[in-house]
C-alpha cells in the first residue's frame, strides 16, 4: 500500500517538473520570437535598402504593429488560460512569418526596380550625350555656313585716305 | 592612300567631343542614382493638451492633486532611413534620482512605469495621447513621501520602489521619458540608438509637486 507522505511527495515533484517544463518552454518560445522578430525587422531594412517605396514599408510596418496588440492581449491573460495563449503564439508567428516572406518578394522587386531605373538613368546619359554631340555637329555646320555666306557677302571698300 | 570620306572625318572629329559629353552626363547619371548619406535621428516631443509647448498642467500649476488628470501628447518621429522598433519608457524620478546621461548614453535608474511599443518608419510621426493622474501617495511618520500609485490611460500602475522624498514641501517628483530602440544584435531593447559608431539618447522630463490632501496630512 502506498503511503499519503508518499503519495503527497510525488504529486508535488509531477507539479514542479510540470512548472518548470512550461516556463521553459514559454522562455524558449519567447526567445525564439525575438529572434523571429529581429530578423524580420532586418529583411525589412533590407528591403528599404534594395529600394523599397514608403507604401511598402509602411504596409509592413502596418502588419508588425498588430503583433504588439496581440502581445498586450497575451500579457493580459492569466496563466490558466493556455488554449488562448497558444492561439495568440500562433498567430504572432504566423503574422511574423508573412512580413517575413512579403519583405523579401518586396526587395527582390524592389532590387529589379532600381537596377532597371538605374539602367534607364545610364542610358539616358548616353543618349543625351549623344543628341548633345549631334546638336553640337550641326550647329558647326550652321556656323561654317554663316560664315562662308558672310564672306561671300563682304564689299571690299577701300580706304579713303585722309 | 585612301582619302577619307567627309562622314567619316566628321565621326572622328565628333567623337573626342561624344566621349567627353559622355563623361559629364553619366558623373550627372550618377550623382541622381547614388543616395546620400544623411544623419539619422529621433526627434521626441511631449505637448500639453491643446498640442502646444506650454499648459502642460490644469491651471498651469505643476502642484498636483490626487484624481487630477493631466493630458499630454507624446511625439516621436524618425530620420532613421529605415524601420525602426522603438520604445518610449515612462518612469517616475524625484529630484536626486539620476536622469539619462547624454554623454555615457544611459538611461535613468529611476523605476519604470510603462512603456509604449511602436514599429516606426522612416519620415514618420508616431502621436501617443498620454493622460495620467496619481491616485495614491503615502507620507510616513519621519515625513518621507511616496507615490503608490499612477492611472496612466486609464490602467493602475502600482508602483513598488517608487522613489521618496523627505517632505511633501521640499520635494520635486519628475516623469522621465526615454526612448529605447530595438537593437537586432542583442535581440532586446537598447536606450537610444546608434549612428556612425555613436550611441545617441532622447529624453524628456516635466516636474511636479504634490499638494498635501486632508487625508494624507
Amino acid at each position: 500500500m502506498i503511503r499519503v507522505s508518499t503519495l503527497l511527495v510525488f504529486s508535488l515533484s509531477f507539479i514542479v517538473l510540470l512548472l518548470l517544463v512550461h516556463s521553459a518552454s514559454v522562455t524558449s518560445q519567447s526567445i525564439s520570437t525575438e529572434i523571429q522578430l529581429s530578423k524580420v525587422i532586418q529583411d525589412v531594412q533590407a528591403a528599404e535598402l534594395s529600394g523599397a517605396n514608403s507604401d511598402e514599408t509602411r504596409d509592413l510596418a502596418v502588419q508588425l504593429n498588430t503583433i504588439i496588440v496581440i502581445h498586450d492581449e497575451l500579457q493580459k491573460l492569466t496563466p490558466v488560460e493556455l488554449g488562448k495563449r497558444a492561439q495568440l503564439d500562433q498567430q504572432i508567428n504566423r503574422t511574423l512569418m508573412s512580413v517575413d516572406t512579403q519583405a523579401n518578394e518586396i526587395a527582390t522587386r524592389a532590387s529589379q526596380r532600381t537596377s532597371t531605373n538605374h539602367l534607364f538613368v545610364y542610358s539616358s546619359g548616353a543618349v543625351g550625350a549623344l543628341i548633345a554631340t549631334v546638336v553640337y555637329h550641326y550647329g558647326q555646320l550652321l556656323r561654317q555656313r554663316y560664315r562662308i555666306k558672310r564672306t561671300f557677302q563682304m564689299k571690299i571698300i577701300p580706304r579713303r585716305r585722309e | 592612300m585612301r582619302r577619307l570620306g567627309s562622314k567619316t572625318r566628321a565621326i572622328r572629329s565628333l567623337l573626342p567631343i561624344f566621349l567627353m559629353l559622355l563623361f559629364l552626363f553619366e558623373i550627372v547619371a550618377y550623382t541622381t542614382t547614388i543616395t546620400r548619406p544623411s544623419e539619422k535621428f529621433f526627434q521626441l516631443y511631449v505637448l500639453g493638451p491643446t498640442g502646444s509647448a506650454g499648459n502642460y498642467y490644469p491651471n498651469n500649476s505643476s502642484s498636483l492633486h490626487i484624481g487630477e488628470n493631466i493630458q499630454w501628447n507624446l511625439g516621436l518621429i524618425s530620420h532613421m532611413n529605415s524601420l525602426q522598433y522603438v520604445s518610449i519608457r515612462v518612469k517616475l524620478g524625484n529630484q536626486t534620482i539620476d536622469p539619462p546621461n547624454d554623454t555615457l548614453a544611459q538611461p535613468s535608474p529611476a523605476p519604470l512605469i510603462t512603456e509604449f511599443k511602436h514599429f516606426i518608419v522612416n519620415n514618420e510621426t508616431w502621436a501617443v495621447p498620454f493622460s495620467w493622474q496619481i491616485t495614491n501617495y503615502t507620507t510616513t511618520t519621519e515625513g518621507y513621501v511616496r507615490i503608490h500609485s499612477l492611472t496612466i490611460d486609464n490602467l493602475t500602475y502600482v508602483l513598488e520602489n517608487s522613489p521618496v522624498c523627505p517632505g511633501i514641501n521640499s520635494c520635486n517628483f519628475r516623469i522621465i521619458f526615454e526612448l529605447w530602440t530595438w537593437n537586432v544584435d542583442s535581440n532586446n531593447f537598447q536606450a537610444g540608438w546608434s549612428t556612425d559608431g555613436h550611441r545617441r539618447i532622447a529624453w524628456l522630463q516635466l516636474w511636479f509637486t504634490l499638494v498635501p490632501s486632508r487625508q494624507h496630512r
